[in-house]
């Protein structure tokens, strides 16, 4: 990836994996989670940790000046995880169409470092097709080659 | 509010990349039964009923 990316630590949990983003703001624990949903299939979600209800949520812009090391990192979770399951097709779609579109620019961002491992493809106006930059897209589908 | 199963971890013993650090005492919190995953799950398969997969579909041109 051409950006740096946070240190992460995985849990105990194989499907967890964690990190600190570092900013003007200060320190924000981010949580990158992969659900299995299906055979081989599995949900990307990704959130803040919020001390207030004790939950993971990611309706709050951080705005930490780091969004291009948050997005390399959380691909990087995709190669580790990728690497323990490696039939593993990854899902993601964001909570809302602004959060869809973060996922996107990081994908085209690193699309040279990401095409390298994976084959992304995303889903536009009900079809799937190979990952293109300048599209936007409603969903991304995520695996190795 | 239908419940999805999630399901969760088997053993996985395969060493992460450099940069990852694991830390297996490290399970402070069940994120299984977190709400915003359970959402997340949902949409996700709620997404995936409506539009299908790749696999699933024609693609765009064919």
């Amino acid at each position: 990836m051409k950006y740096s990316k946070y240190p992460i630590v995985a849990s105990n949990d194989p499907y967890v994996y964690t990190f600190f983003s570092e900013g003007p703001r200060g320190t924000i624990k981010k949580t990158v989670i992969y659900s299995q949903i299906d055979e081989n299939l599995f949900n990307l979600g990704f959130g803040d940790w919020n001390e207030e209800f004790q939950g993971l949520d990611d309706s709050s812009r951080s705005n930490n000046g780091d969004r291009d090391k948050i997005l390399a990192t959380v691909a990087f979770t995709a190669l580790d995880f990728t690497n323990q399951f490696p039939g593993a097709r990854i899902y993601a779609e964001g909570s809302t169409s602004a959060r869809t579109r973060l996922y996107q620019m990081g994908i085209a961002d690193n699309l040279l470092e990401i095409n390298e491992n994976f084959k992304v493809e995303g889903r536009l106006e009900e079809l799937w097709e190979p990952f293109q930059r300048g599209r936007n897209y409603e969903a991304f589908l995520i695996r190795r080659k | 509010m239908i419940q999805y199963k999630i399901y969760m971890p088997t053993t996985v013993d395969k060493k992460h990349l450099p940069g990852i650090t694991f830390d297996p005492s490290r399970r402070e919190y069940d994120y299984s039964k977190d709400p915003f995953i359970i959402k997340k799950v949902e949409r996700a398969r709620a997404s995936i009923a409506k539009y299908g997969l790749p696999e699933d579909k024609p693609k765009r041109g064919k």
